[in-house]
This record gives structure tokens, C-alpha cells and sequence, in this order.
């Protein structure tokens, strides 16, 4: 008897010592690694801050409404003078040809994965995708140069040569999120349009597609904004010209990368002494503001989506 | 409008696996017919037999005879779609599309079918599928809200006007209340009630109350030994099976030996 | 101890994609790398590397048909590393597939 009430009494302090005795080891470990991550993190982030904060200081002082609505014709030397219009507007009308190429075959062929490929066809298309989300841009813009050379002959250069080449890096990111999206769309939603007696095509157009929507258009605005700096390819592809050109079809136009390269290429000027209309550092003046204009076209097209992600996603209870 | 089916020897299969067995019963026009049994009978996949959903799955196919008015559903010049026009279904879980309006919902069967409706003939149709739905008075002024932004028991009402607004002659209706409050579920056995003046009704419940509450016929299917096909045992009037049933296993199951 | 071994053949896949890409990497090296014609494993000396991507952005606009069939056969050469690259990063995921959280 004795003995019992003593093993109790002896009990009750162990478990609070259980509960409340601190592994000081790992409390301190937990508190380092907490703190290594967060240096990671801020490391990390150190890159995207650094450039944000040079191309907005370095090229918002051009970034004027006349250097967005003048091309660079008649520009040479160190003259005080030029703009990119030319180079925004190829920018647009490639990317924009681009991507009409690729989202109707990125699309119809994320449906084709998603709602009808069972077999081996299916299995190599995603073998193939998986292929070319791996292309290196300077080789899709070879692919694009050698496949036009063979109709046109050698040194052919127009806008769709571009927009072809951009296609083969568009094409397996929209296949990509296209597939990730119809894929969330519920099952149950098939077989509701199946049971009201809907062919299979009409169910998947106006049930399937339509659920996924804003997914989609994320996934196509994502891929859009992988090639709109895409510099090489376009290099290769559509050269470089001074003045605007808005046939795709025919001549060389300019771009935005391709405009911010060959400014830092052309470099310093050496400007006579005594010179009023003459800038040394001219032309990598306005590389940084074509950059900057570049990013900010990005940001739009991002802020473009989200609105219609937002006018198209499901609703959801009130 | 509703019709009878017949259905002679009939065989289920996913791929090479056969899941429900030589079934032969007769379904009457403008009845609650109710099929009961344990899980994995293969009431279900019976059931989307019926509207041809069942091929929906890749390898799934069907042998035997499902005769609407006559007509074998599976013959070779049937269209599956055209069937399903005209054999209705209502989920488990209610699946209104979450990208429309009550009101397109309801209308979804015509729009989804490119086919036109003129605004004052749509809006009619859409009063009246949710009146025999019994869910008119609680959205009238909620028609352009979302479809998924009722409650569970409103939203399984509002998959039943959906079905019905395409007018079909049979309703087939897979456990449509399983996923339901006691009261939501009591709302949707008063409609099957109301219904059955119109339509040819089949249902499939894991619930026996509701079963005996709700139908004028019921089939009992079971199966023997999991990965052998399930089987129809038994089916007569609901008030014979629930008191007299003829076969040992029927009245096992209704008196919860197992199951 | 739960999430970073799961995460090991992830971490390891992204790496290698990660690689990939940097592989066909061309305006950054064109701009910032000084070309040369030899190889060397000095990293920091100037004037002695060059990537094939940059090699081919460089000279294409010059280039003389035969050229023009050099630059592109290297190309050819850069898209087998990448897509060795790339497969065996998917294969590295494939393999513990079966074993992640998802679906």
C-alpha cells in the first residue's frame, strides 16, 4: 500500500516533465534552418530586384511618348533622335501571328490528348511535346530559316519566318497547361452533357473548354509572354530594318529584343568635339528603354489575363 | 410519352470482365420501378445500360436486348446520343454547370444542342421544368444567378428540371438523394412521387425505407462471391418483396442480415 | 524529413530542366562572353570559349551557304545534348513517379 501511493506520487511529476521539458537541440536547429531558408529566399530574390531596379532607372529617362511613336529611320551617329514604334509594332504583329498559329494546335491537340487519346498515337504525341518544350530557341529559329529556304531559296527573310519559329516554342507550353486544365475539369460534368443526349465534340466544346476557360487563356498568355523576348530565333529569322514595316509577309521587320541587342551592339559613339546633337552613350540609352517597354508590355499582357480569368472562371457560390 | 422497356438477357462487361449477368425484367410505363441490392451488385452499371452511358468507358460493352416500345436500344441503327434525348438521367451527386445560370441549366439540353428556343419559349420551359421540379417558388428571383449557387437538395432539384426540360420517357435516377439532408432527400421522394403521372421512372438506392417508400416495383440484384457477375434475384411489387419475398437472399437483405 | 526526400527526384529533374534550358542559352553569352576559338577549362580568362548557341547567332548573318550548312549542323549537334538533357531529367522523375503525391 505504501509502495502504490508512492509510485503514484512519483507519476504525476514525470508527466509533467514529459510534457513540458524543451529538446533545446532541436528548438535551436528548427530556428536555424527557418533562418537559412529565409536567407535563401532573400538570395534568391536578390537577381529579380537588382534587375528590376537597373532597367527601370537605366530606362525610364528615353521612355517618352516620342520615343514610342517614331521608328529609327534616318537615325545614325550619336543623334539625339529614334524610337522604337517600328520595333513594338513587329513585336506585336509576330508574337500575334505566333500565337494564332499555335493555340488552335496547342489547343485541339491538349483536347485530342485529354478527351480522346488512348492508343500509341497518344503516347508519342506527348513523347513529341515533351520533345519540343526542350528545343533551344536558336535552333527553332535554324528549323524556321531551313524550312522557309527550302520554297523561297537561301537568305529569305520576312515576318511569318519568325512567327513560324516562335510557334515551335509556343506550341508544347500551350498543349501543356491546356492538358493541366481540361484535366481538372470534373468528370462529372461530361457525363451530366452526355446524359442530356449531347454528342461527344458539343459536350467538349461547350461543357469542357468552356469550364476550363480561364485556364486556358492563363496558359496561352503564359506562353506568349516565354516568346515575346525570345531574341535569337527572330535574329536569324527576320533580321533587323530601321523603318516600320507591317507586312508579315514580305521584307524584314524589327523587334523589341532584337532592337535591344543591336543597340548594345552598336555601342558607344565616339562624338566629334563641340557636337551639340551627338550622345555617346545614345544607343545604350535606348536599349535600356526598349527593355523597359518590353517588360512593361509583358506586365499588361499578365494583367490582361487575369481580367479575363476573372470574367470567364466558374462562378462560385454567393 | 412514357414508355416501357424490356429487357432480355442481358450482359455487362468491362473489357473481358462481366459485371452483371443474364438479367431479364420488364419496366412498366408510368411507374417507379426501384433497384436495390449490396455495394457492387452492379446496380449502377445496370442502370447506365439503360441510357447507354455504360459504353462511356473505354472496353465497357453490352450483350442481350434493352427494348424501349420495341425498339432494341442497341440495335445498329440506333444513335447512342439519340437515346439519351430520350432516357434521362440524374446523378448522385447533382452536377449543375457551374459556368451557367439556373436558368441555363435548365436549358441546357436544347442550348447545348445548338438547337434554337425563342426567348419567351425558353423562359416558359424554364417555368415550367422547375415547377414539376418543385423548385420554382425558392429560384424565381435567382434565375441568372449561378447554377452552383443553390443548396445540395436544390441543386439535385435543379439537375431534375434540367433533365425533364428535354422531355424524355424515362428518368433514370442513380441513388439522386444519397448525397442529401433527410429533408432535402424527403423533398425529392415527394417528386418521384408527383413524376410518375408522367414519366416512366427507374431508380437506384442503397436505402431500403426509401425504396419501400417510394416505388411501385422493386428488383432485388445480388452478387455471390466478389469477381463473379452480379445477378437479378428477385423483383415483383415493392409491397411483396418488402413482406413475402420468394427468394432467401431477398429476405436476408431486407431484414439486414447483410448488406 | 517529410517533404524533401519525397521531393528528391522533383529537385533533381528541375535541375537538370533548369540545365536545358540554360543550354540554349544565346543572347546572355553572346553579349557578355568575348569569343574564342580554342577550349579551356580557365573559366575567368577572356578570349578562349564560346557555346555553340552564341557560335551561331554570331556568324548566321554573315554566313556563306556553307556556312549557313555548318552553323545549322550544330544546331542539329546543340538539340541532341539538350534533348539528352531533357529525357534523362524525365526519366529521373518517371522512375519515382509512383511514389509522389499526386494523382
Amino acid at each position: 500500500m505504501a509502495v502504490l501511493e508512492q509510485s503514484t506520487a512519483v507519476h504525476r511529476p514525470k508527466t509533467r516533465e514529459l510534457l513540458t521539458q524543451g529538446d533545446v537541440r532541436r528548438k535551436l536547429t528548427n530556428r536555424v534552418m527557418t533562418g537559412v531558408v529565409g536567407l535563401a529566399f532573400l538570395i534568391a530574390l536578390i537577381p529579380l530586384v537588382s534587375l528590376s531596379w537597373t532597367v527601370v532607372g537605366k530606362g525610364i529617362e528615353r521612355l517618352t511618348p516620342y520615343f514610342l511613336s517614331v521608328s529609327m529611320r534616318g537615325v545614325f551617329g550619336g543623334m539625339d533622335a529614334g524610337g522604337i514604334y517600328h520595333a513594338i509594332l513587329g513585336t506585336l504583329l509576330i508574337t500575334g501571328v505566333a500565337a494564332v498559329i499555335s493555340v488552335p494546335i496547342g489547343l485541339m491537340t491538349a483536347i485530342y490528348l485529354v478527351e480522346y487519346g488512348r492508343g500509341p498515337l497518344a503516347r508519342s504525341v506527348t513523347f513529341f511535346v515533351d520533345v519540343m518544350t526542350g528545343i533551344p530557341s536558336i535552333v527553332a529559329g535554324l528549323f524556321a530559316y531551313a524550312l522557309f529556304a527550302v520554297f523561297f531559296g537561301p537568305g529569305v527573310r520576312f515576318g511569318v519566318v519568325g512567327s513560324v519559329a516562335l510557334s515551335v516554342l509556343m506550341i508544347p507550353i500551350v498543349v501543356r497547361s491546356c492538358e493541366e486544365m481540361l484535366r481538372l475539369v470534373p468528370n462529372e460534368l461530361r457525363e451530366a452533357a452526355y446524359a442530356l443526349g449531347v454528342p461527344k465534340w458539343l459536350a467538349i466544346l461547350k461543357v469542357v473548354v468552356r469550364t476550363a476557360l480561364a485556364g486556358i487563356v492563363t496558359g496561352i498568355m503564359l506562353a506568349v509572354a516565354r516568346v515575346i523576348g525570345e531574341t535569337a530565333p527572330l535574329l536569324v529569322t527576320v533580321g533587323v530594318i530601321d523603318s516600320i514595316n507591317t507586312n508579315v509577309f514580305e521584307g524584314r521587320m524589327m523587334t523589341l529584343p532584337v532592337y535591344v541587342y543591336r543597340q548594345y551592339y552598336q555601342g558607344l559613339v565616339s562624338c566629334p568635339e563641340g557636337a551639340t546633337d551627338c550622345i555617346p552613350t545614345i544607343n545604350i540609352d535606348r536599349a535600356w528603354a526598349a527593355a523597359l517597354t518590353l517588360i512593361l508590355i509583358v506586365m499588361l499582357l499578365n494583367l490582361i489575363a487575369r481580367l479575363i480569368t476573372r470574367y470567364f472562371a466558374p462562378r462560385a457560390r454567393h | 410519352m412514357a414508355q416501357r422497356i424490356d429487357i432480355t438477357d442481358l450482359n455487362v462487361y468491362y473489357g473481358a470482365f462481366r459485371a452483371v449477368a443474364d438479367v431479364t425484367m420488364a419496366i412498366e410505363p408510368r411507374s417507379v420501378t426501384a433497384i436495390i441490392g449490396p455495394s457492387g451488385c452492379g446496380k449502377s452499371t445496370f442502370i447506365r445500360t439503360l441510357n447507354r452511358m455504360h459504353e462511356v468507358i473505354p472496353g465497357a460493352r453490352v450483350e442481350g436486348k434493352v427494348a424501349m416500345d420495341g425498339v432494341d436500344l442497341y440495335g445498329s441503327d440506333v444513335d447512342p446520343v439519340a437515346v439519351r434525348r430520350q432516357v434521362g438521367m440524374v446523378f448522385q451527386r447533382p452536377n449543375p454547370f457551374p459556368t451557367m445560370s439556373v436558368a441555363e441549366n435548365v436549358l441546357a439540353g436544347i442550348r447545348l444542342n445548338n438547337r434554337r428556343i425563342s426567348k419567351s419559349d425558353g423562359a416558359d420551359l424554364v417555368e415550367r421544368s422547375l415547377r414539376r421540379a418543385n423548385l420554382w417558388n425558392e429560384v424565381k428571383d435567382r434565375l441568372d444567378r449561378p447554377g452552383s449557387s443553390l443548396s445540395g437538395g436544390q441543386q439535385q432539384r435543379l439537375c431534375i428540371a434540367r433533365a425533364i426540360a428535354v422531355k424524355p420517357q424515362v428518368l433514370l435516377m442513380d441513388e439522386p438523394a444519397s448525397a442529401l439532408d433527410p429533408i432535402s432527400t424527403l423533398a425529392i421522394e415527394d417528386l418521384i412521387a408527383e413524376l410518375k403521372d408522367d414519366y416512366t421512372i427507374v431508380i437506384v438506392t442503397h436505402n431500403m425505407q426509401q425504396a419501400a417508400r417510394v416505388s411501385d416495383r422493386t428488383a432485388f440484384f445480388n452478387l455471390t462471391v466478389a469477381g463473379e457477375p452480379g445477378r437479378l434475384i428477385e423483383m415483383d411489387e415493392t409491397r411483396v418483396i418488402f413482406s413475402t419475398p420468394s427468394e432467401k437472399a431477398t429476405e436476408d437483405y431486407i431484414s439486414g442480415r447483410f448488406g | 524529413m517529410a517533404v524533401l526526400p519525397f521531393g528528391r527526384s522533383g529537385l533533381a529533374s528541375a535541375a537538370m530542366l533548369g540545365l536545358g534550358r540554360a543550354l540554349g542559352e544565346t543572347m546572355a553569352v553572346l553579349m557578355i562572353l568575348s569569343p574564342g576559338f580554342t577550349y579551356s577549362f580557365a573559366l575567368l580568362r577572356a578570349g578562349r570559349h564560346q557555346t555553340i548557341a552564341a557560335d551561331i547567332a554570331n556568324q548566321f548573318p554573315e554566313a556563306n551557304p556553307l556556312g549557313v550548312s555548318a552553323l545549322i549542323a550544330a544546331g542539329l549537334a546543340l538539340f541532341v545534348i539538350t534533348l539528352v538533357v531533357n529525357m534523362a531529367a524525365r526519366w529521373v522523375v518517371a522512375r519515382r513517379s509512383e511514389y509522389s503525391g499526386a494523382n
